[in-house]
């Protein structure tokens, strides 16, 4: 091998490296560009909120564990995402449900175009310009905060729900105030003072 | 005194002639004692008193005995400390002289259709604001504020969304971001065919679209939440003076 040939081979080198780091780069940049999120904040009037209101006006009220996230999808009223999971029933405080019960709640993410889809479907007529609709990299995302539903796989709650029959589903009404964290001493956790509080209907299911 | 706000409220006895005893006590609008005040110096005080909007309260000043009666001037002195309606860090940007709404849903257009006018029009003794005129417009473009129902057994009345751009683009957090659009979703479900309670529902989401926050501390704002026990259906002093504290 001359002197010309050892360059050329160099050069050669040299070329498929930049271009393997290049390739390597692209397609790391095209899978890892994160989508991008809208979040969904709101203000709104709940109806009930006090454990003596959600007992009375709840068809089924659980103690159990959350075991996790199963299916997230577009509320078949309001477009807007609602998550689906399970929970192990430890005791029925109002109504039977059985071992477990799978229970929905406003949260989670879902793709624009499943937004969109829901939104025409009820004849919403889609608060979005045209435009937004050729977004393919965008979710929308129920905003977190101190009254959204807070469900971690693992943890015990106080579980107030209503039963829709038109959606067949048992729904956590009043976000953070219908589930409730509960401490190891049997207390739950109160979304407005951020403490741990005796409720009445748990103190009574002890006994 | 007749109250027209619901807050904390300070009554002060001063200026007491020397050397006499003077007592004061408060009185409900049926004169029921309230609470009183009975010490020996020249001040007396009633602090933090818990006073309700549309009630009259009658504060009665004596002398301990005749011994210590005077013709001397003493001084009163009444303040409340209204519970406010808080705001938004952001605001509504449309044209609050001319504010047009597109009802996606009609169901409770006459409810929102009072709502809207309690907001243009209080009552005197809730005050004034620039608010001009409230239309509906067959065209979503030209709207403000868009109205859609559903029907859900999420445990909530209505909800309001707010969006930067005319027509729904862009949705954004009120504490983050100006809007320009809203959406008030009614819920039926809950609502049914309360009329009052469905006036109540959109003055208050109306509110959040004007870029007022929950008060729910002050039962007597449209702002506190049915669930914190809201007692009217209508827009308070509270409340009207929230929104021109925003828009003077």
């Amino acid at each position: 091998m001359n002197f010309h040939d050892k360059n050329k081979l160099i050069g050669l080198a040299c070329i498929v490296f930049v271009l393997a780091v290049g390739g390597i780069f692209i397609i790391r940049s095209v899978s890892d560009v994160p989508p991008e999120v809208r979040e969904i904040p709101s203000s709104g009037d709940l109806a009930y909120s006090t454990p003596e209101q959600l007992l009375e006006r709840s068809d089924l009220v659980v103690v159990g564990t959350y075991l996790g996230d199963e299916e997230c999808r577009a509320s078949p009223w309001m477009a807007y995402p609602i998550t689906s999971g399970t929970v192990t029933v430890d005791s029925e405080l109002k109504g039977t449900c059985g071992e477990t019960v799978t229970i929905t709640f406003y949260g989670g993410e879902i793709p624009y175009s499943e937004f969109l889809a829901m939104e025409e479907e009820l004849g919403h007529e889609p608060a979005l310009k045209s435009t937004d609709r050729k977004a393919k990299n965008k979710v929308i995302r129920m905003m977190k905060d101190a009254f959204s539903v807070n469900a971690v796989p693992g943890q015990r709650y106080i579980i107030y729900l209503n039963y829709s029959d038109k959606d067949d589903m048992y729904f956590v009404g009043s976000n953070a105030y219908s589930m409730r964290l509960l401490n190891e001493k049997g207390q739950a956790l109160n979304p407005d003072t951020q403490n741990y509080e005796t409720l009445h209907i748990l103190e009574e299911a002890k006994k | 005194m007749y109250e027209d706000e619901y807050g904390s409220a300070n009554f002060w006895l001063g200026d007491i002639p020397s050397g006499k005893d003077y007592e004061f006590e408060l009185y409900d609008y049926a004169g029921r004692l309230i609470r009183g005040s009975y010490s020996t110096s020249t001040q007396e005080q009633i602090y933090n008193q818990t006073v309700t909007p549309d009630n009259a309260y009658y504060l009665c000043v004596f002398p301990l005995n005749a011994n210590h009666y005077s013709s001397s001037y003493y001084r009163v002195r009444a303040k409340v400390y209204p519970v406010v309606t808080p705001v938004y860090s952001c605001k509504f940007t449309g044209n609050l002289s001319s504010v047009k709404c597109y009802l996606s849903d009609s169901t409770y257009a006459k409810q929102i259709n009072d709502a809207f006018y309690n907001w243009q029009s209080p009552p005197s003794n809730v005050g004034t604001n620039r608010l001009g005129s409230i239309s509906k417009t067959t065209t979503k473009s030209q709207a403000q504020i868009e109205w859609q129902g559903y029907s859900s057994a999420d445990n909530f009345y209505g909800n309001t969304y707010f969006y930067r751009g005319v027509g729904g683009n862009t949705q954004v957090q009120p504490n983050q971001s100006d809007w320009a659009y809203s959406i008030i979703y009614l819920n039926s479900y809950n609502i049914g065919v309360d009329n009052l309670k469905a006036r109540g529902v959109a003055a208050h989401e109306i509110g959040h679209a004007w870029g007022l926050d929950h008060n729910n501390s002050n039962q007597y704002s449209i702002m506190c939440q049915l669930s914190n026990g809201r007692r009217v259906h209508s827009i308070s002093k509270t409340d009207n003076d929230a929104f021109y504290r925003k828009y003077p």
